[in-house]
């Protein structure tokens, strides 16, 4: 047996994802809209109504999650009896490159209150602060190695990262850094991993 | 300079919503399908739907007047409410649509 009877390189797999957002505890799309040829086919997202794109990134998207642990030990023992999860962080995040209203509302963790134009006044978009946390709903989809499409779900992420913006003549785009946070129990965290289509 | 005549259906109706007032009692307003039944005050319920971080959204009445449109729902005058859904559409990519009352 030689070694590369021990793995399949077909499982090692690149792509992008593509992240939407929503308001907080939206619910995810039936998974009778999916479309297995296609995980990024539109019709999808478009119920329940709600789902935003996020647009371009500069990088993509990452995901990570973050775990603090405790070791449990006994006198008697010199290896641990036990870990336990102390705390626990799952996050996506990335740099929005889309320099629009959308943008600045979740990256700045903000509200948006457009104004029509008129006569005496040009419209406008305002877009205000706020200390309290917007809550989102989100999901990343990707590719898996079937080519089925890959499912991230979860209904309540906080979006409060710290963008540092550039503003270049022509060296640079502008970016906006955003990471979303799961603040919702772990158990609502969902992946949908596809694994066939429909049946006929 | 001659006035140029209006026709009948150019002339706003006038006729007042009729209101009973009965002794010892405080007059009521007319709902809202009544006067809807006169032909005349036609309003539509509108709210802002999406996107979720739309809190309002303003517009100039063609009378001059500030209008502002919530997530709540606002009483607009039938006639400029198209256009209110239209321009918030086509120039912020807000969507506001018709509720029914509560």
């Amino acid at each position: 047996m030689t070694i590369s009877a021990l793995y399949n390189a077909s499982n090692v797999v690149v792509g992008q994802a593509a992240v939407y957002f929503g308001v907080n505890n939206l619910a995810m799309p039936a998974l009778t809209l999916w479309n297995a040829a296609d995980p990024f086919d539109p019709a999808f997202f478009a119920t329940p109504v709600g789902w935003t794109k996020s647009g371009a990134t500069d990088q993509g998207w990452q995901l990570a999650v973050d775990k603090s642990t405790q070791t449990v030990n006994i006198e008697e023992q010199s290896t641990p009896v036990a870990t336990t999860i102390t705390s626990q962080n799952v996050t996506v995040s990335g740099s929005l490159s889309e320099d629009v209203t959308q943008t600045l509302t979740l990256a700045l963790n903000a509200t948006s209150a457009p104004t029509a134009a008129a006569p005496t006044t040009p419209g406008y978009d305002l877009i205000t602060l706020t200390d309290t946390p917007v809550y989102y709903a989100m999901m990343m989809v990707t590719v898996n190695d079937k080519g089925f499409g890959r499912l991230i779900y979860a209904p309540s992420w906080s979006q409060l990262s710290n963008p540092n913006v550039s503003f270049r003549r022509a060296a640079d785009k502008r970016m906006y850094a955003v990471g979303f946070q799961t603040v919702c129990p772990t158990n609502l965290i969902k992946i949908y991993n596809f694994t066939a289509a429909k049946t006929a | 300079m001659t006035k140029a005549k209006e026709t009948p259906d150019e002339k706003p109706d006038e006729t007042p919503v009729e209101m009973a007032v009965v002794e010892g009692e405080q007059p009521t307003l007319p709902d809202l399908e009544e006067v809807d039944r006169k032909g005349r005050g036609k309003t539509r319920l509108l709210a802002i739907r999406e996107p979720f971080w739309v809190t309002s959204f303003t517009i100039e009445t063609p009378e001059g007047d500030t209008l502002v449109v919530d997530r709540e729902g606002v009483e607009i005058d039938s006639d400029f409410a198209d256009t209110l859904i239209a321009t918030a559409e086509a120039e912020h990519g807000v969507t506001i649509a018709e509720v029914s009352k509560p």
